[in-house]
């Protein structure tokens, strides 16, 4: 096993939704006020009722984000036939301040997993300019890649994920 | 588990044990038939090599032959199969695809090649054996058995990425949070000093000054004689 591997290419979220990049930017998000969401950590659906807390770093304010949220499991991982579904979308986010500064293009749905054990993906672009992007007409089928492609928003400038099961699951071995 | 190159025209071909139960499972293995298969597909007197070649080359038609991008899993490889089997294309064509297989080795190891050398040899008597298949129930519950080995095999592999994914990144942040706490740690160390070189040079004398006594005033209060 190589030591210090990216935890985004280890568990696949780089290949499966995102391309290989550096983070430029630094983005916290965090649920329920205390629950930073670490790369693979596990969230059960009751603690990600509520959109979480986003803040995005960067220096200038004129700078604008876009952020997406989406799961590459749905509607299970063994058969991921609506690979993305997307549960978030907010943009024009400026730089230094978080998600409720930006415009809510799909509205929070909380992920509410019935099969397997869920990869839930937040990805930050940075956007050339302030941009209208309209909601797409459904939420299932969202390719991250193509969206960033179309809306030239290059590659991502930062990423998080977890893990998310139904809340009685018993499902995956013991991280620890 | 060691995958032999079983690319060969000899009709008496090893079966060998360390060859995947599947392929065993799957070829039922008639030397003879498997030899004319063989002689129909590649009629000149080709060598082992040029029969490698021309798998390869049809393997190197097939897109995204990436174990990180392709998610084939044995299941679509046993339905290609199948396919293969039943459109009675050349051998060479239908093994060509499923070579970019992971196949599933313990190990889950990227190699192409070695575990497609399992699979070639069997691949002309899989016509054989799917044949039979549809026919017999008995491999069709067999059929459901892989199908089951197959799903838990990529939970498996899920469940390993989790936790190594999990792993890499509690030490990164291990890492992170070291250098920060070292750097905090100088930073502190350098402000004691800086105040404490402040304070010794600039030593400033205090005065204490003390309240006035209290005089008592003389005044003339004396009453006047008149």
């Amino acid at each position: 096993m190589p030591s210090s591997m990216n935890p985004l290419v280890v568990g696949r979220v780089i290949g499966d939704v995102l391309e290989p990049f550096a983070s430029s930017v630094s983005m916290r998000v965090v649920y329920n006020n205390n629950k930073d969401v670490m790369n693979s950590a596990e969230l059960k659906p009751s603690q990600i009722i509520n959109p979480p807390r986003v803040e995005v770093g960067g220096n200038d304010l004129r700078t604008l984000y876009t952020l997406v949220m989406v799961d590459p499991d749905a509607p299970s991982p063994s058969d991921p036939n609506m690979r993305e579904y997307l549960h978030w979308l907010v943009t024009n986010i400026p730089a230094t301040t978080g998600a409720t500064f930006g415009e809510e293009v799909v509205s929070y749905e909380s992920p509410k997993p019935t099969s397997g054990i869920h990869r839930i993906i937040f990805v930050l672009f940075r956007q050339p300019c302030r941009q209208p992007i309209p909601a797409p007409g459904w939420r299932q089928n969202f390719i991250t890649r193509d969206f960033a492609e179309f809306y030239n928003l290059g590659l991502p400038v930062a990423a998080v994920y977890f893990n998310c099961q139904r809340q009685g699951g018993s499902g995956g071995r013991r991280i620890m | 588990m060691a995958s032999s190159k079983v690319v060969s025209t000899n009709p008496d071909l090893p079966r060998d044990s360390s060859i995947s139960p599947i392929c065993s499972l799957l070829s039922d293995l008639n030397p003879t038939s498997m030899d004319d298969l063989l002689k129909s597909i590649t009629p000149a007197a080709k060598t082992v090599d040029d029969v490698w070649k021309e798998i390869v080359g049809g393997a190197a038609a097939h897109p995204a032959a990436n174990d990180d991008t392709l998610q084939m899993t044995l299941e679509d490889f046993l339905t290609k199969a199948g396919a293969v089997r039943e459109e009675d294309v050349r051998g060479g064509g239908g093994g060509g695809g499923p070579s970019s297989l992971p196949f599933p080795l313990p190990e889950g190891s990227s190699s192409s090649v070695e575990p497609f050398g399992n699979g070639v040899a069997p691949s002309p008597s899989v016509h054989k054996g799917k044949r039979r298949a549809v026919e017999e129930p008995v491999d069709k519950a067999t059929l459901q058995k892989q199908r089951r080995m197959i799903k838990n095999r990529e939970s498996a592999a899920r469940s390993r990425e989790r936790k190594q994914a999990y792993t890499s990144e509690l030490e990164f942040l291990v890492h992170q949070l070291e250098q920060e706490n070292a750097r905090l740690l100088n930073e502190e160390a350098d402000m004691r000093r800086q105040r404490k070189k402040q304070l010794v040079e600039c030593i400033i004398p205090i005065e204490v000054m003390s309240k006035p006594k209290k005089k008592l005033r003389r005044v003339n209060s004396a009453p006047s004689s008149l």
